[in-house]
């Protein structure tokens, strides 16, 4: 999974790691692994604190793979944690009220609702922000609060409890019980326990991963990926040369709002509980994770590999640091630290490629 | 004769944009007007940011009034009394604060800034260069013209005698330029040094005591005016006789491609009405704030149209966005090719795709092969020199810059090329390959409808030359035969009946 795909052949005379930021991502990512399995004497790698680890690391990186679409067009998206409550909440109360309901019905019709929500509050965004021309970093800091309010209001601030039990697997559940245990064991030369095959890959995980390819195409080989960082990289050669930009800009939120939906309905199932403060604070780690992954906050520049390698990176430190003992201020500091290194990084490449705007008369 | 007030010597340095000097060398002698000339590209920049102190150089001696010198920073450069007339202009402070930026009139006790001695003095010093401005009023919508008459301003208020000029004629209608000109005469007299930077000789042939010629980054001739003749000031400049500069080119035009009746944008273009047909290139002129450009903008539904009609085949109507106008075959390659039409960290191959997506034989998804076969032959047929498609656009040298919108119109297929001053900032080879491109186009029955606001190059370019005056179409003049005159456009430009 490198990034070859994004830059195919670095003509200029930078250093490699500087042209291929998902790369220098990745190296940052396994130098954080393997201090944390020292440091952690193991633990860090342990088969539960990684199924832990992933879970988070799939809610957020979801969140972010859309979170990269908005930030290559230039824009930025504060609203996400405040909508995964909303969300949250939204499917909550859609599960309660439809009690008679098969459950996986039910858990449909929740999650349809949580993403439509997150679809319109993602619209109204980038409908603010391409109509009135209005800066997103306020746009979306005042849908934040509208959402954040919206979700206490829907469920008098109550967490929505009692959720149907089959919706803990959405969250809990392991995929290929069955037939990728079977051929890892057989290959293994063992026989299957009832333990380790259900232990294979977290539906969380699963559901990101699907996301991680299905976004990678999106914004590298279809015209609306094309577009997206096109109106980021210039918007006004983007107008002329015949892109939708007010289209594509809107769509960027939607689709993170969008995401948030169905990230709000996963974390649901992981507590099983719809928590109205759920995802306080997500916005800055999924903002992190998309600068960490090299997506440049002056738009026309990211790939969504990045952003994953970002996300994991983020979520090893913060969870490394939790099995260290370490007080929850110390993550804070280390996560700003790295957000400031990777805008610094980020300025200075931007400064490089735009070197040449003095080539005017004379 | 008296110490220089500014001498170069030796000088060689290096531009962020690649473009450099090498071993330039000439003198300002006090109390004399200096014309700097040389084509896009030969360096005259450098030189103004060298002085301004945004470039240090990399070898050589800067002497001001006899005395080596670093000029560290733009602050540095006003101590030691130099101004340069730069262009930026903050929209949001008044005119006046814009003349005075960085130093304004300050009261002598309470040290608030003395707005009305600072609205007086401004208008005081743009009434020399002979211009009335509501000089309270914040710089924002100041036509272009205008905005570097204020930077002129600034220049002349800074209170330096030394004064570098860039272009300061450049878009101006005549009387402007004479006033502009009897203004400096008048700084040089009250003791004034003034190197004035310019790419028309004409300009200068009377004004300047002082000629130096730069031609790719180098001094190829620095001697008094009156020893020098028009035509070798103009060979020195190209390094050689001006051959073919424009080239040849049987023209056939066709039906109307396009038919524009009453085009109308809200007080800069009034009902507007031609016909621009198949093979052939239709000039359009004016003076700054003719409306030019906005008419082009408006043509394609990047400037919202108040009135009018445009008729593209069976279809009529306005289109309300340049997608629109796109899908009806028509695409704007707009004047700054920087700021409005490349995007420079990206690679060429998508420069050129950006427009024809749908063009791709791959189903709605855009891969890289079919991308880069699109990239690689529009390289080949455009002789851009790049070292393949998937480097940056950034690097490219200007006119390949240019040839990548050209590539990127040809990409769409699309059939109407409206161009806004394509050879801004080019030199004469580059532009001489701009011009075949555009024969090469017409003659596969493109439309061009080509802007400029230099009337020579329409006259040896275009078919039919439309001129306007204050946002009207003054007249269209038929050049099939390459024989209307300067002397016919500027008449239409200032508003003269046809």
């Amino acid at each position: 999974m490198t990034n070859d795909a994004d830059h195919p052949q670095p003509v200029l005379a930078a250093p490699w790691l500087v042209r291929l930021p998902a790369l220098r991502t990745l190296l940052l990512l396994v130098v954080i692994v393997v201090a944390m399995t020292i440091l952690t004497g193991g633990a860090f790698t342990a088969p539960d604190n990684l199924v832990d680890l992933t879970r988070q690391v799939s809610f957020e990186a979801l969140i972010a793979f859309g979170m990269t679409f908005v930030v290559v067009t230039g824009g930025i998206d504060l609203s996400v944690g405040a909508l995964v409550a909303l969300t949250g909440v939204v499917a909550g109360l859609v599960l309660r009220a439809t009690p008679g309901w098969s459950e996986p019905v039910a858990i449909g019709v929740a999650l349809a609702c949580a993403v439509a929500v997150g679809l319109a509050a993602g619209t109204l965004s980038g409908g603010v922000v391409t109509r009135f021309a209005a800066p997103p970093f306020i746009v979306t800091l005042a849908v934040m609060l509208v959402a954040r309010g919206a979700a206490s209001t829907l469920c008098a601030a109550q967490p929505v409890t009692d959720l149907p039990p089959a919706l803990a697997s959405l969250s809990h559940g392991f995929v290929a019980q069955g037939a990728f245990a079977r051929l890892d064991h057989w290959l293994a030369g063992t026989t299957v326990d009832a333990e380790s095959a259900g232990r294979w890959l977290p539906v969380p995980l699963l559901i990101m991963l699907i996301g991680f390819v299905v976004f990678h195409v999106l914004l590298t080989r279809t015209v609306f990926g094309r577009g997206a960082v096109a109106v980021g990289s210039n918007a006004t050669a983007a107008r002329l040369a015949g892109i939708p930009t007010h289209r594509t800009r809107i769509l960027v939120y939607a689709l993170t709002g969008g995401l948030c939906g169905l990230v709000g309905v996963l974390h649901d199932a992981s507590g099983m509980t719809a928590d109205p403060a759920a995802g306080q604070m997500w916005e800055l780690s999924i903002i992190a994770a998309v600068v960490l992954g090299g997506t440049s906050l002056f738009g026309g520049r990211g790939t969504i590999t990045g952003t994953l390698f970002g996300a994991f990176t983020i979520g090893a430190l913060a969870n490394g640091l939790t099995i260290l003992g370490a007080a929850p201020y110390w993550r804070n500091v280390t996560l700003g630290a790295i957000i400031l290194a990777a805008v610094i990084a980020d300025a200075a490449q931007h400064r490089r490629d735009h070197r040449w705007g003095g080539n005017a008369p004379g | 004769m008296a110490t220089p007030r500014v001498r170069f010597r030796n000088i060689t340095a290096t531009a962020p944009s690649h473009r450099a000097l090498t071993d330039v060398s000439f003198e300002l002698a006090p109390a004399t007007i200096h014309a700097l000339v040389g084509d896009g590209g030969s360096g005259k920049c450098i030189i103004t940011d060298i002085l301004a102190g945004a470039i240090h150089p990399d070898s050589g001696v800067i002497e001001i009034n006899g005395a080596p010198q670093r000029i560290r920073d733009p602050r540095h450069a006003r101590d030691l009394g130099i101004a340069v007339a730069s262009r930026g202009i903050v929209d949001d402070l008044s005119i006046a604060a814009n003349v005075f930026l960085g130093h304004w009139p300050r009261r002598r006790v309470t040290r608030v800034i003395d707005f009305p001695r600072m609205h007086s003095a401004a208008r005081d010093a743009l009434a020399t260069l002979g211009v009335e401005l509501p000089v309270t009023q914040p710089a924002r919508g100041l036509p272009a013209a205008q905005r570097q008459l204020v930077a002129v301003a600034r220049a002349f208020a800074s209170g330096a005698d030394v004064l570098v000029l860039d272009e300061p004629a450049a878009g101006l209608a005549p009387d402007h330029v004479a006033a502009l000109h009897r203004a400096i005469a008048a700084a040089r007299d009250r003791g004034a040094t003034i190197l004035y930077i310019t790419r028309r000789v004409d300009e200068v042939l009377t004004l300047a005591r002082t000629v130096t010629i730069l031609r790719a980054g180098r001094t190829v001739l620095t001697a008094p005016i009156a020893d020098v003749t028009r035509e070798q000031v103009l060979r020195e400049i190209t390094g050689g006789p001006r051959t073919m500069e424009f080239p040849k080119r049987e023209s056939a035009p066709g039906p109307p491609a396009v038919r524009v009746r009453g085009l109308a944008v809200r007080d800069r273009v009034h009902a507007v009405s031609f016909d621009l047909r198949a093979g052939e290139v239709l000039g359009l002129t004016g003076y700054a704030g003719s409306g030019c450009s906005a008419l082009a903008r408006a043509l394609v539904g990047d400037l919202r149209a108040a009135a009018g009609e445009v008729t593209i085949g069976d279809a009529t109507g306005l289109f309300r966005k340049p997608r629109r106008a796109l899908a009806a075959g028509m695409m704007l390659v707009p004047a700054e090719r920087i700021r409005t039409g490349l995007s420079l960290d990206r690679p060429i191959r998508e420069n050129l795709s950006l427009a024809a997506h749908d063009q791709l034989p791959t189903g709605g998804l855009v891969t890289r092969r079919a991308e880069r076969d699109l990239a690689l032959r529009l390289l080949a047929e455009l002789s851009i020199l790049s070292a393949g498609p998937d480097c940056l656009a950034g690097p490219l040298a200007a006119v390949d810059q240019q040839k990548i919108l050209f590539g990127r119109f040809l990409a769409s297929r699309a059939r109407i090329l409206i161009l806004d001053d394509p050879t801004r900032g080019l030199d004469a080879a580059s532009r001489h390959e701009i011009y075949m491109l555009i024969n090469q186009l017409v003659a596969q029955a493109v439309a061009v409808l080509m802007i400029s606001p230099d009337p020579a190059e329409l006259l040896g370019t275009c078919d039919r030359i439309a001129v306007m005056h204050a946002g009207c179409l003054a007249g269209i003049l038929d050049n099939t035969n390459r024989d209307v005159t300067p002397t016919h456009v500027a008449q239409l430009a200032q508003g003269a009946e046809a």
